[in-house]
């Protein structure tokens, strides 16, 4: 089962068959760049043509254009992992979890989705009740707080999942230091313990999520927290994701029913249903035939199906109007299972006064 | 005619006159090419073609389609912003917001655009903030902040006969180590344009042909564009490997003096000038150390663009003579 929209999209094709890049025309090559830019994923080209050696095959211009985006990414991975060190020495931490999350894990367990990956901040979790330990740490050790508006403070400290992130003055990554997966508000709210429980020892003392958690994590973040517009990276990293840790039976065994367990099960079915309508995922019958047992309505599941196809891309699919409504219906949605409508209202109200006023 | 980039080899080269230059930015837009990069452009308004037209005709545009290496796109959102209350809103296709300018500003914006586009993307050459110019086998790195008159100074050498490479992005290859001339429109800043103004005026019958209006208020002061001069459009690929780093200070009130600077100074003088020096790395590293090794190196403090440009062919003159580096 694929889809007919994103089937004519080049670049979910290339990226599901690098080889293909050897068959682009120059206006092929144009809309993979323009799309791939503003999906952050031109790195990852330049790392599949690397890894199956077709580099020097391609067009000189895209070899150029691939030489800047090899040293992109190689740059954005060295400054996370130095980062990584920064924290280390600030949070000095000994016995107490300090879980690295999304790209951070990624790099440290070296997984396939780093490739060519471009990160901007370094997310970590610790239990809620460390929450405060570890802004101390940051501040003392010389981070600051970029949000100086007390409304956005206050809302990340009683509503989010998160600190308000901190900056080093001395280097360009923020890092947002998380008690949660999911904002506190949210429709969904898993028993953190049970993912920090579960955790496993990483590299320098860190410790990142178990496999199967991991890829839970990136899929309510896609899918109960996010807006999905726009997300071909985050569904190529759990396509990813699947190939790498699919190729453990137990992985499979544990997927579905870790799922019910956090109460995640709608976004699991969300992501194995597209990972494979547009990406290709090999996933087995028997987690489809488990994850389906919690689809939802009828009505819910063709309104999906019809706007999730035409906005993961950011230029290519739906246009006009089926655009504009799918990406806002998008939107709506993400808001919607983030927080209770009052204060959905609330916020977005302060939001717009703010605007109108002319204040950021 | 320019000789061809490497990039396009095989591409026809458009000859638009200005009537079918202005059809192309109406509509799909132009394939613009400057140095080793080739931009799409289009242009929803008639008074940004008609400036961008005078100063960009002459550059090589692609008739067929070529390998981009960016897109920009400067339109009115709507009616309004089109026809009342005119906004050139800037589309440069990397999901950045632009602060819009009144679209009477708009060759401003379409400036910054481009900027912005090199800036933030180009990591596979290495970026001096600088002017580069070049002159029979002297490539000439003069790496400065912003104010420091750098831009004065790179297009009034290139109004004397130097080839401009960039008045404010110097480029190196990382693999021959030559720098890549990217000839754009020169930007002038308040004072320093009655001094090109002037400068120009010199050696050409109508100056103010080579220039933009001048456009007033802009989060920078008065800014105005200059052409640069036609031998260096048409040497857009001629490339130069760099013997000759001189740091320039302008001070309104100095004896114009050349004054002697250790490598090592040099060195971190064009460290910090680089905008990607730290993407790149350790081959960011070993090519500035090649330069400096390779480089007479100095800095010159100069009152006035006559002062300044007699310090610098003095200075490469003694190099050259001394034949220890040049």
């Amino acid at each position: 089962m694929s889809n007919p929209v994103t089937e004519q999209n080049i670049l979910i094709n290339v990226l599901k068959e690098p080889l293909r890049m050897l068959e682009l025309s120059v206006a092929d090559w144009n809309e993979v760049f323009r799309e791939a830019k503003i999906s952050s994923l031109a790195g990852r080209l330049a790392a599949d043509a690397d890894t199956l050696g077709l580099a020097n095959q391609l067009p000189l211009k895209v070899q150029n254009l691939f030489k800047s985006y090899r040293y992109g990414s190689a740059s954005s991975e060295r400054m996370i992992k130095w980062e990584m060190n920064r924290v280390r020495r600030a949070l000095r931490f000994g016995d107490e979890k300090v879980i690295l999350l999304k790209g951070a894990a990624y790099i440290d367990r070296n997984l396939k989705c780093t490739n060519g990956r471009v990160s901007v901040d370094l997310d970590i979790l610790v239990a809620k009740n460390r929450l405060d330990w570890a802004e101390e740490q940051f501040l003392a050790a010389g981070w600051q707080h970029h949000l100086e508006n007390d409304y956005d403070q206050k809302f990340y400290r009683e509503y989010s999942h998160e600190l308000p992130p901190m900056v080093h003055p001395d280097r360009q990554i923020s890092i947002d230091v998380h008690h949660s997966i999911l904002p506190v508000t949210s429709r969904v709210y898993p028993d953190m313990s049970k993912l920090i429980n579960e955790s496993e020892k990483a590299r320098d003392g860190f410790y990142t999520f178990s496999n199967v958690d991991m890829f839970l994590h990136s899929v309510v973040h896609l899918w109960q927290d996010g807006e999905v517009r726009s997300s071909l990276r985050n569904l190529l990293e759990q396509h990813d994701m699947l190939e790498e840790f699919g190729a453990d039976p137990e992985f499979w065994l544990k997927l579905v029913p870790r799922a019910v367990e956090l109460g995640f099960t709608r976004a699991l079915y969300y992501a194995l249903k597209y990972t494979r309508m547009i990406m290709g995922a090999e996933i087995p019958d028997h987690v489809m035939a488990d994850i389906n047992r919690y689809k939802p309505n009828v009505v819910t599941r063709a309104l999906m199906d019809w706007m999730v196809p035409g906005v993961i891309s950011p230029t290519k699919g739906a246009k006009g109007v089926s655009r504009w409504l799918s990406m806002n219906g998008l939107y709506i949605r993400s808001h919607w299972l983030r927080m209770p409508p009052m204060l959905l209202c609330k916020h977005l109200s302060i939001k717009f006064i703010r605007r109108i006023k002319g204040e950021a | 005619m320019t000789a061809k980039s490497i990039f396009h080899k095989s591409k026809k080269l458009a000859n638009y006159s200005d009537n079918e230059l202005d059809n192309r930015l109406a509509s799909s837009g132009a394939q613009l090419e400057i140095g080793p990069f080739t931009v799409n452009i289009s242009l929803g308004f008639k008074n940004i073609r008609d400036e961008f037209i005078n100063i960009y005709r002459s550059y090589p545009y692609y008739n067929e389609p070529v390998i981009l290496d960016n897109y920009i796109k400067i339109y009115g959102r709507n009616f309004y912003r089109t026809y009342v209350k005119p906004q050139a809103f800037v589309d440069v296709g990397m999901n950045d917001d632009f602060i819009p300018l009144p679209a009477s500003m708009g060759m401003v914006s379409l400036e910054m655009g481009l900027n912005w586009q090199v800036a933030s993307s180009c990591k596979q050459y290495l970026m001096f903030h600088a002017g580069v110019v070049a002159k029979n086998g002297v490539g000439l790195i003069m790496p400065a902040m912003s104010g420091s008159g750098k831009s004065t100074l790179a297009a009034g050498l290139s109004y004397k006969g130097w080839q401009l490479h960039s008045d404010e992005f110097g480029l190196l290859d990382l693999e021959t180590d030559e720098l890549v001339p990217y000839p754009r429109a020169v930007s002038l800043k308040n004072e320093s344009i009655a001094v090109m103004k002037e400068w120009v005026g010199r050696e050409n019958e109508n100056p103010l042909n080579h220039f933009t209006p001048e456009f007033e208020g802009t989060p920078k002061g008065t800014i105005c564009y200059l052409r640069p001069p036609e031998q260096s459009i048409v040497e857009m690929h001629k490339r130069t490997r760099p013997n000759v780093v001189i740091l320039p200070i302008f001070d309104a009130t100095a004896k114009p003096e050349i004054r002697p600077i250790t490598k090592t100074m040099a060195f971190f003088r064009l460290v910090m000038s680089s905008a990607n020096y730290s993407d790149i790395g350790v081959d960011a590293f070993h090519s500035i150390s090649r330069i400096i090794e390779n480089s007479a190196v100095c800095e010159i403090i100069y009152p006035s663009l006559d002062d300044a440009v007699k310090l610098v062919e003095d200075f490469v003159a003694q190099s050259l003579e001394g034949g220890e580096h040049v």
